[in-house]
């Protein structure tokens, strides 16, 4: 969670800087910054493009819209940069707990540490890219093994998956 | 009686002398094989797809009549035909639409529906085939009936030939919606073997496994083979075909292994108990010797094994023990006894005990027995697929290390519902897309598809392959 924080001020920096000296600064932040972040517990990151990829084989991932399902603006962003930005909204979160009270509660228990399935939270996930947003988000589009199927094959939105995702992120020890 | 066989066995022990049937049951938990072993013989595997298209496929069998017939179980209560790949657009038994209120089969939660068709040794001459389902009119029992199939119509069950033909044998009650077991299949004696779960709920509140006055947590075993008037009888055999005869009482000149023999209400159907829900179990075709893939709770996955030589009346602990584990199981040094026999292989969940750490490789949450192989190299190797993990194990009897071995061999993204072995010898497998949860029922979740488990380097050109890892 607090890197994800970390990353999305980074972001916000790093757009708004003017000149080259303001830039400068912003990349000496940029670094101070993801060095703090690198050395805390190293979960959740909100980039990391890379980790759009199946947790299977690796291969990439397509993703596809459910007919009549429209791509959100913070969907769009999250696609191109890997940032999430329902971490910080307090409404998105709370919708994203009714569907994972609906859809993943059962295998992933309410505090996400794992019950039937395995834990969403700490460093002990199954597969490593379930640390970062977009690895995340593939998992619950795509699928993985056995019963953890694709939820996009299931009919959700990708708008929700990610709110799922802002939610899991929150259930982080502080 | 196994208690009786365990006595002997004690004794030959004793002796010195091992058995091979003392080689092969475990006789202590560290004896009980887990994931990380090696199965002899064993090679590279790979599930070819064999047909795609099926709703809520959650079982197979072979009619092993030389018609190359397969059957796929439909969990809405249909059986599809898949002949050189193709599969039959009308079903082979269809029992949503013959009772004109609607559906026979209760499908409200995802382990109910039809689960099982087995056909009948001599179903070439009499067009015998059996189904077990959960009924919608009977309030979600289980029912188990024959239904014939009409010579002219070889490849379809008419709604008329089956209200026509239907003989049921059993009506279960079910008081809970979960644990029904399913799988229904003839052993090599000719006798109808049923897995039966505990009813449901969790924990075993009945004490089903245990009790052996009900007839749910047991593996069943009945004679088909009566006049049309009477369901079923039992055949003479059973562990407790005669316990619960009419006898005048005797207190007096009675040792107490007599008394412990007296298992007044016990019912007689009984084959073995203390299982939780097996629902899918296979005979070895070859040796004639029983795997039963027993679905644990929360913790252990457990693989039973029956000699061909058994008399049944073996009791595999539930709910005392889960695996070789206790039940509830706390954690791994925790002290219990081990009740009955125990399994011959066993993999944990992802969260192996209540407290501790948590399982790395080899998990699972619910086995299903897929069939026994005697090919590629292999010898009576048991395959389960696990309906969470999508995992693959085989376990097997190595004689050069005196131990049972389980393999992980792969693991699928299917999510592994079903089994069995094909007229080739050949293990057939079915996967679904069918969960707890976003289940939008039986004709509308995503649809699965028939595997077939071949060495890979046997894989036919231009085949479709399960994606796999390991």
């Amino acid at each position: 969670m607090q890197r994800g924080v970390h990353c999305s001020m980074v972001d916000s920096l790093v757009r708004g800087s003017a000149s080259a000296q303001n830039s400068r600064k912003a990349f000496a932040l940029v670094v101070v910054i993801g060095t703090l972040a690198a050395a805390s517990v190293g979960l959740a990151r909100a980039d990391h493009l890379e980790d759009f990829k199946s947790p299977f084989d690796g291969s990439p991932m397509k993703f596809e819209l459910l007919p009549n399902e429209e791509e959100t603006p913070a969907i769009k962003k999250f696609k191109e940069t890997g940032v999430n930005d329902y971490r910080d909204n307090a409404e998105a979160v709370a919708e994203g707990k009714k569907l994972y009270v609906r859809n993943c509660i059962i295998c992933h228990g309410a505090d996400g540490t794992g019950k039937m399935g395995p834990t969403l939270v700490g460093n002990d996930v199954v597969y490593p890219q379930a640390r970062s947003d977009p690895g995340m988000f593939s998992i619950i589009y795509g699928g993985a093994s056995g019963a953890m199927q694709s939820f996009h094959k299931r009919g959700m939105k990708q708008d929700d998956m990610l709110k799922i995702v802002a939610y899991v992120r929150s259930l982080e020890k502080k | 009686m196994k208690r009786a066989a365990f006595a002997v066995l004690a004794a030959a022990t004793l002796a010195g002398a091992p058995a091979a049937y003392a080689q092969q049951i475990p006789t202590s938990p560290t004896e009980v094989a887990k994931p990380g072993g090696k199965v002899p013989g064993a090679q590279k595997m790979a599930l070819v797809k064999v047909a795609d298209g099926f709703h809520d496929p959650v079982g197979v069998t072979a009619a092993n009549d030389g018609s190359g017939r397969i059957f796929v179980v439909e969990r809405a209560g249909r059986v599809k035909i898949v002949k050189d790949g193709k599969v039959q657009a009308e079903p082979f038994i269809d029992l949503t639409n013959f009772n004109p209120l609607g559906s026979d089969v209760q499908t409200g939660f995802v382990e109910q529906g039809l689960w099982s068709v087995a056909f009948h040794p001599k179903f070439k001459e009499n067009g015998y085939v059996f189904v077990h389902y959960a009924s919608l009119p009977f309030n979600g029992a289980s029912i188990i009936a024959r239904l014939t199939v009409d010579p002219k119509s070889p490849n379809q069950i008419t709604s008329e030939q089956l209200t026509k033909s239907v003989k049921v044998l059993m009506n279960i009650p079910q008081p809970y919606y979960n644990h029904y077991g399913g799988m229904i299949t003839f052993g090599p004696d000719g006798m109808l073997y049923i897995g039966k779960g505990d009813a449901g709920w969790e924990g075993d509140p009945l004490n089903a496994g245990q009790r052996i006055d009900v007839l749910w947590g047991k593996l069943l075993r009945i004679n088909v083979d009566t006049p049309d008037d009477v369901p079923y009888a039992i055949p003479k055999d059973n562990p407790f075909a005669k316990a619960d005869r009419p006898q005048l009482m005797s207190l007096f000149g009675i040792s107490e292994t007599g008394f412990a023999q007296n298992k007044i209400g016990s019912r007689p159907e009984i084959w073995a108990y203390g299982l939780r829900n097996p629902y899918m179990f296979h005979f070895d075709q070859k040796s004639g010797d029983l795997f039963i893939a027993d679905v644990g709770q929360n913790h252990w996955e457990e693989i039973d094994y029956q000699p061909a030589s058994s008399k049944g009346g073996e009791n595999y602990g539930w709910k005392f023990n889960q695996g070789s584990y206790c039940h509830p199981t706390l954690s791994p040094d925790q002290k219990c006894p081990i009740v009955g026999v125990l399994p011959v292989a066993e993999y944990p969940h992802d969260q192996p005990f209540e407290t501790g750490p948590k399982a790395t490789s080899g998990t699972g949450c619910s086995a299903q027995g897929l069939g026994v192989a005697n090919y590629a190299g292999l010898t009576k190797t048991y395959f389960v697929g696990d309906w969470c993990s999508g995992r693959l194990f085989g376990v097997a009897w190595d004689s050069a290390a005196n131990k049972w071995q389980m393999q992980e061999f792969m693991q699928t993204q299917l999510q592994f519902t079903a089994g069995n072995v094909d007229a080739d010898g050949t293990i057939l497998a079915t996967n679904c897309y069918c969960f707890y949860t976003e289940d939008k029922g039986p004709n509308a979740n995503p649809v699965g598809a028939l595997w077939r488990l071949l060495p890979a380097d046997k894989v036919p050109a231009g085949a479709e392959l399960a994606k796999a890892k390991g």
